[in-house]
């Protein structure tokens, strides 16, 4: 009897308790998920000048809640955060700035629309302390299949 | 060719990292297989990937990985089918009840306690792909596992096992086993029962239940007929090792097609073996030494190749990690501690009891790299997750030798009272 109500104390009590916390969890907001390979479309100003330089071809994201790591035309990890809708990815200027605008540090910023196209991106790619580069415009889709594993929501 | 000699290459590397990290923390008093994990660890992009980019890129180029990710799960399914075999009924006789209540206390607590950490994690750590209800689970049973395997050896190193608390620990460990891998197979069907072409739950539940019980009444008793085999030839043949074999991997892909991953099925497999002493150990003799000394280190390579503890950027990644470490020593070592305190051991036995439970070794990788393979985790949470198994592990020992040590485990070992338990582990 002593064994009985020892169990159900210590293990009773956590069981009920886990049942709240999943209940209150469920009104919880995770970031949205961006994970995977983004394949970036014709951006605005393909052929007019600087913009269809500067704007990436291809997207990697990898994910951990609103921490990104992004990879932008299979270059070295960059990271970022989300926040609410909004992403945003520098990338530091090389040390050996001699590159010119390929070698210049960059923000990257992206806007999802949540509610009608959560699978496309809006973004932009702004040099940082680089005069003579210009600013590009771009959209990406997400490549279908290329989510992570568990996302079938 | 080039693709055999780079697999041949990685596997020299690994072996020889992990025997001689293996050996090193020997020498420092862990166990061994603390060693094997930290080695996979560095050999992943946390170390050599950071500081010899040039020679991780050639040694673990990404498109091989799926080699040797092949090889460690094969490993891993022999791996847990021998887990599943040292699972003993004899370990809980006469110790049912404490062994119980402390077992389920010792899940209860900290899954609870993950669970709970869930609600400060997801939305930070988390996606919307992922339900609250699988994290949250999840969570629950990553801090709620323990190192069946790893304390069996700790145990038999340090001549616990005739002691009480030695013998408790152990049929605690097996109780906990059987219900932390139950409840793994639940949220993993659940993960999985959302993604799409997936079976629907109910299936799911209702066929792995039906499976488990076929498994455990008439596979049992068919089973037993490998035991009378055995008898006859004296050893344990070629054939009868084959269709061994076969069993544990028609369990694993069955479980794999009912949804709750194949480890579960090779573990149930070897659960549900023969427990003739000799039959064990000559099964196990087969098996054992070229799992755990080649395929195991393969797999925690294949563990330290995905946790990438740069992930873990600035004080608040840090604080989050710190945070569950110290949820999951204060419920495992807490919870555990707390019920064998409640069914009479005393607060010294209690303690060295709780430091045990709260070793999370080996097993706790297995279940974090189905967490991300099924991607109810992301990779930082995964980096948190991993680092929090090897400090487990790592203060294991330490703390063990503080609380119980050596003087007194030999003064326990001459109390007449408890029953020696052989483990081949």
């Amino acid at each position: 009897m002593k064994s009985l109500l020892l169990y159900l104390a210590l293990v009773g009590i956590p069981v009920a308790a886990l049942l709240g916390i999943l209940r209150e969890g469920r009104g919880l907001d995770a970031p949205h998920d961006v994970a995977g390979e983004w394949r970036v479309e014709a951006p605005p100003g393909a052929g007019a000048g600087g913009q269809a330089e500067r704007a990436p071809r291809t997207l990697r994201i990898s994910q951990s809640g609103v921490y990104l790591t992004a990879s932008v035309d299979g270059g070295g990890e960059l990271r970022g955060r989300l926040r609410g809708d909004t992403l945003r990815v520098v990338r530091p200027a090389d040390e050996d700035a001699r590159g010119g605008c390929a070698s210049a540090g960059f923000l990257l910023y992206g806007i999802f629309d949540l509610a009608a196209e959560p699978d496309r991106l809006t973004a932009g790619v702004v040099p940082e302390n680089a005069p003579g580069c210009h600013p590009a415009a771009f959209t990406a889709v997400r490549e279908r299949g290329s989510r992570r594993p568990g996302a079938g929501r | 060719m080039a693709n055999l000699s780079l697999l041949l290459l990685q596997v020299g590397v690994i072996l020889a990292a992990a025997r001689g990290l293996g050996l090193l923390f020997r020498r420092i008093g862990q166990p061994q297989v603390m060693g094997e994990m930290v080695a996979g660890i560095l050999l992943g992009p946390s170390l050599l990937g950071w500081a010899a980019p040039d020679v991780s890129a050639f040694l673990f180029p990404p498109a091989s990985l799926g080699f040797l990710g092949s090889i460690s799960q094969v490993g891993l399914l022999v791996f847990m089918f021998l887990v599943g075999l040292e699972l003993d009924p004899r370990l809980l006789r006469g110790r049912t009840r404490t062994a119980v209540v402390t077992s389920h206390v010792s899940i209860a607590a900290p899954f609870f306690l993950g669970a709970a950490l869930a609600l400060y994690l997801y939305p930070r750590l988390s996606s919307d792909a992922v339900q609250f209800t699988g994290f949250a689970l999840f969570m629950g049973a990553a801090m709620s596992v323990t190192a069946f395997p790893v304390l069996a050896r700790i145990l038999t190193e340090r001549d616990l096992l005739r002691t009480r608390v030695g013998t408790v620990t152990i049929a605690c460990a097996a109780v906990d086993d059987v219900t932390a891998w139950c409840i793994l197979a639940g949220v993993v069907a659940l993960v999985r029962s959302s993604d799409a072409g997936a079976l629907p739950l109910w299936a799911t539940l209702a066929g792995s239940a039906a499976f488990i019980v076929l498994m455990v009444l008439v596979g049992k008793r068919a089973f037993a007929g490998l035991e009378r085999w055995y008898v006859r030839r004296g050893a344990i043949t070629q054939d009868m090792l084959a269709v061994i074999l076969l069993v544990a991997l028609a369990a694993a892909a069955a479980t794999e097609l009912l949804g709750i991953h194949a480890l579960f099925g090779a573990f149930l497999a070897g659960a549900v073996m023969p427990k003739g002493e000799a039959f064990m150990h000559a099964l196990n003799e087969k098996l054992h030494d070229l799992t755990v000394v080649l395929l195991l280190p393969l797999f925690f390579a294949f563990t330290g190749l995905r946790t990438h503890v740069g992930l873990l950027e600035g004080g608040e990644m840090w604080a989050m990690c710190a945070l569950i470490v110290l949820v999951a020593v204060v419920g495992k070592f807490g919870g555990s501690a707390l019920a064998a305190r409640a069914t009479g051991m005393t607060w010294r036995e209690a303690g060295a009891l709780g430091v045990l439970m709260n070793t999370r070794g080996l097993m706790e990788l297995v279940i974090l790299n189905i967490g991300l393979d099924i991607g109810v985790i992301s990779p930082a949470l995964f980096a948190m997750l991993v680092l929090m198994a090897l400090a487990t592990t790592f203060m294991t020992s330490p703390l063990l030798e503080w609380i119980y040590p050596a003087r007194l485990i030999r003064a326990a070992a001459d109390d007449p009272h408890p029953e020696r338990v052989e483990l081949i582990v």
